[in-house]
């Protein structure tokens, strides 16, 4: 992490550009870790409250219990209690929540008249979710809802498949949404003992976006009042290990959903991880190569052959190794050509390199948007508490910008070939499988294995 | 799908409300008042020929000063200062008051939208922009944010802007195919298929689209002179003036700006219908006929929709969820011509619609006898206001929430007033409006069934899942 921040400031100072985080990180007392982005005109609060609460941390056989667990909490925080009902609601909190691989988050936002009271009661209402089985039983029954729901959204089944063969056995393949088994295994008491073991202050970290409301009295006063209620001490960690292994050839996944008349495809390939100070050089190789609505994919793939619809690609942010993902739709009957395609494009970036007029469109692209995720207090927020989640320090999205702007051809060229499109892609396809398309991307050039799945069986 | 039609008896729905309803571009009625800042911009940014700047007076929500300015008799510029973004907002819409189909809007909306892969979207993402557009059931946008680092970024975006009106614009042809095309992407889904037969129905127009109008909307949605251009961010204001008044200054010199034609609320009567579909579950779309977003009704209903549907403990939610639906919602969306009031119920296997429709009247008669508790009347005005300030606090709903406002041709003080008004909800006065606008007598419901199946003789569903 260290190279990475130099490596920013390296290029933050040789511009000029003005580094001076809008960002501030204070240590409260117990612990726990407050993290103040302050903007805005609005008296509103923005906030991001981070638990060491992610799939990784699932025991043996217990699969989804981190995500059992949020739901739980989440559901104990909109419900009313006798003494205090509807307490959120009176108060005008929006609140929704995530799991990750290592953390799960609490966010929303609030008027800033009512940012105390809310805040606090969230902390509370983490730290003491209700502990009956009839509450462990209808987060049960929540979580298996949404992992229904996420099956029948084909974009975000074909993701899973794809990281589950990307990043084999290592940890960053699980998703929080768990098996249904081991799901229906999880009891009240399972919750409880992962909550007192994971929520601990020093573990805790509170993100705040704040408008007009900004602090008149010092924030960090005020904020220890919000963790009052949280247990001292640190939760249990883990090393999540050495990066995965590369796929060493290309392998498929095709997930059979009888009836479907388009198919959804995510391929995804192994990159170094989010810290890694390559990351602005790669940043503006992707917008050029997917990651715009101008990109070369767009371009090739989708407005001149016609083979996709909207491919886009993004970047995943882990620690010690990331995905580079591509996701698109496209017609059964045309699919093999689409994969074989987008496989050859990104062979032909690979080996040629992207041209000097795409280099500049990625670099003013990506700085833009990396710029303009740090004006807005959501996006910034966001960004500012997953950099401390990863372990950096919370100011290095700000010093992205200007990071970007600065890395040569040579850089963004070197980072187009991060990726191995050749030796190194996961790809898994959504759609109504027959024997002809299992056969025609089995003949796909470098193509290692074909499994086929029943979408019913994930 | 087919379409089995049962219509009932009709009677008249409230009238229209009497509220005034000042079309988009009418002049305010007392002259304006600006500030000298404001004064010395439109000087500055009239210089030379062309037609110029006026400002209407200007307001201030939450710290944002809501300004208002007509070039000409024509386009208007909705604009709020906000030196500390770090970034600009521009967004360009246009609206119609007739009643327009769903589907037209959506393709007209796709029209203004730059395409992925095309040049004008390589251009505007050379300067940097974050492009978005869509629709809502009166109106079509499409807008881009930039870092305001680089101003001359913003002269380009605004030419560019200008360039869908002009050069650039959507050609008269594309248009059924794009229309065509949000047609077919309706049907793909039960939600927008329902609410497109009720829409239909409810505007007394042909159940099969009755796209007999379809021109003429898209006529006054791709009209330069009838836009609304909302500029937020860090820009100051005779730079968004002079840069507007350049690019989009000739796109104001064809025939006078035509009269917009405001939509009264229809007046309908109740009616049921039901279809089948493929979903697994059978759904229930109760409506009513409400009036545009600028009545001083229409809170009140936005009020009633959360007091119905905001959370697990609201009305609906306690009445209907678990037993007698897996999800409900409803909603008052914000027109700028008549609106409807929608609740959406997904119903449970071997639930009938009839037990969720009797538990809406229930739970709607006793909002309308005054009976909103004061939990229910303080979750739903600091929903309310919640959702204003998070409106506000964004550079996009920000654009979108004062263009929208401006578009609707309300006074720049609108929104502050709306804002003020929620703090005077009380039960006697949700009772009012849930007796005025949400009879049984207006009432329409459709119900769709899963496909093969009749009411009270379910049969399971088997092999089809989407």
């Amino acid at each position: 992490m260290k190279r990475a921040v130099a490596s920013i400031a390296l290029f933050a100072a040789a511009t000029g550009a003005d580094t001076q985080p809008s960002v501030k990180t204070t240590k409260l007392e117990g612990g726990t870790e407050l993290v103040e982005v302050a903007r805005g005109l609005v008296p509103i609060v923005h906030f991001r409250i981070a638990v060491r609460l992610g799939s990784a941390f699932d025991p043996p056989g217990k699969s989804g219990l981190a995500r059992v667990a949020t739901i739980a909490i989440e559901a104990g925080l909109h419900a009313s209690t006798s003494d205090d009902p509807r307490s959120l609601e009176r108060l005008g909190v929006e609140l929704a929540a995530e799991t990750g691989v290592t953390s799960a988050v609490f966010f929303g936002s609030v008027s800033g008249e009512n940012a105390d009271r809310a805040i606090t009661r969230i902390v509370e209402g983490i730290v003491h979710p209700p502990a009956t089985e009839a509450a462990a039983k209808n987060a049960i029954s929540r979580a298996l809802e949404e992992r229904q729901r996420a099956l029948n959204h084909d974009r975000s089944l074909a993701e899973g498949e794809m990281k589950r063969l990307l990043f084999g056995s290592h940890a960053y393949r699980r998703l929080p949404r768990g098996d249904v088994r081991e799901i229906a295994s999880i009891a009240a008491d399972d919750i409880q003992a992962l909550l007192k073991r994971q929520i601990r202050s020093e573990s805790i970290l509170i993100g705040v976006a704040l408008g007009s409301f900004a602090a008149k009295d010092d924030l960090a006063e005020r904020a220890k009042k919000w963790t009052e209620s949280v247990p001292k001490g640190r939760a249990a960690d883990l090393d999540l290990g050495p990066a995965p292994e590369h796929l060493r050839g290309r392998k498929v996944v095709l997930v059979d959903k009888p009836e479907r008349r388009t198919a959804d495809v995510v391929a995804g390939m192994l990159i170094p991880g989010a810290l890694d100070p390559r990351r602005p050089a790669l940043l503006a190789a992707v917008a050029s190569i997917g990651g715009s609505f101008s990109s070369r994919l767009m371009r090739e793939l989708a407005t001149k052959q016609r083979l996709v619809t909207l491919p886009i690609a993004t970047l995943e942010e882990e620690r010690s190794a990331s995905a580079l993902e591509i996701a698109f739709s496209a017609e059964p009957t045309k699919l093999h050509h689409a994969i074989r395609a987008l496989l050859d494009e990104l062979a032909a970036i690979e080996k040629k390199g992207l041209a000097a007029d795409e280099i500049a469109f990625g670099r003013t692209y990506a700085t833009a948007r990396a710029e303009l995720d740090l004006r807005d207090p959501i996006r910034a927020l966001r960004s500012a508490v997953a950099a401390r989640v990863l372990g950096a320090d919370a100011s290095v999205p700000w010093g992205l910008p200007a990071a970007i702007e600065v890395v040569s051809d040579e850089e963004v060229r070197a980072g187009t070939r991060l990726a191995d499109p050749a030796d190194d892609v996961a790809i898994a396809v959504v759609a109504s499988i027959t024997p002809r398309l299992q056969a025609d991307i089995g003949a796909l050039p470098g193509v290692k294995s074909v499994e086929i799945v029943s979408w019913e069986d994930r | 799908m087919a379409i089995a039609l049962l219509v009932s008896a009709c009677k008249s729905a409230p009238p229209a409300s009497t509220a005034p309803q000042k079309p988009a571009g009418a002049k305010p009625a007392s002259a304006p008042t600006v500030s000298k800042d404001i004064a010395d911009a439109v000087r500055e940014a009239n210089e030379g020929s062309g037609p110029l700047w006026k400002a209407d007076p200007p307001s201030s929500v939450f710290g944002v000063g809501i300004e208002r300015y007509r070039l000409g008799d024509g386009i208007v510029l909705a604009y709020a200062a906000d030196p500390r973004s770090g970034a600009i907002c521009v967004a360009v819409w246009s609206g119609t008051r007739a009643p327009a189909d769903a589907a037209s809007i959506a393709g007209i909306a796709d029209l203004l939208r730059p395409s992925p892969g095309g040049a004008l979207m390589r251009r505007l993402e050379a300067l940097g922009a974050i492009v978005g557009a869509g629709a809502t059931k009166d109106a079509a946008y499409f807008r881009a944010t930039i870092p305001s680092a680089k101003p001359e970024r913003f002269a380009a975006l605004i030419d560019l802007t200008a360039e869908r009106f002009s050069t650039g614009a959507p050609k008269k042809e594309e248009l059924a195919k794009a229309i065509a095309a949000a047609r077919a992407s309706e049907l793909q889904s039960v939600g927008s298929n329902v609410r497109a037969l009720l829409e239909r129905k409810m505007d007394g127009r042909m159940l099969d689209g009755g796209g007999a109008s379809d021109t003429a909307i898209a006529d006054e949605l791709l009209d330069a002179r009838r836009a609304v251009i909302a500029v937020t961010g860090d820009i100051p204001r005779t730079a968004a003036l002079r840069e507007i008044r350049r690019a989009w200054a000739r796109l104001t010199k064809s025939a006078p700006r035509p009269k917009s034609d405001p939509r009264s609320t229809p007046k309908m009567g109740s009616f049921q219908a039901s279809f089948e579909t493929d979903e697994p579950f059978d759904t229930a779309l109760v409506a009513w006929p409400i009036p545009p977003a600028a009545d001083r009704d229409h809170l009140g209903l936005e009020a009633i929709a959360h007091v119905l549907s905001g959370g697990d403990e609201s009305r609906l939610a306690r009445a209907l969820i678990p037993k007698i639906a897996t999800s409900v919602e409803a909603r008052a969306p914000r027109t700028l011509g008549a609106g409807r009031f929608e609740i959406f119920v997904a119903l449970r296997p071997s639930v009938t619609a009839t037990k969720a429709v009797s538990a809406i009247d229930r739970e709607i008669r006793a909002i309308g006898r005054g009976e909103t508790s004061a939990l229910d009347l303080e979750a739903a005005r600091a929903a309310l206001r919640e959702t204003f300030l998070s409106d506000l606090d964004r550079l996009e709903s920000r654009a979108e929430l004062i263009g929208r406002s401006a578009l609707a041709g309300e006074p720049t003080s609108a929104i502050e007033k709306r804002i003020a008004a929620i703090s005077g909800l009380t039960p006697p006065e949700l009772g009012r409006v849930a007796s005025k606008w949400l009879s049984s007598r207006a009432r329409a419901d459709v119900v769709g069934r899963t496909h093969g199946e009749t009411d009270g003789a379910k049969k399971p569903k088997r092999g089809r899942r989407r």
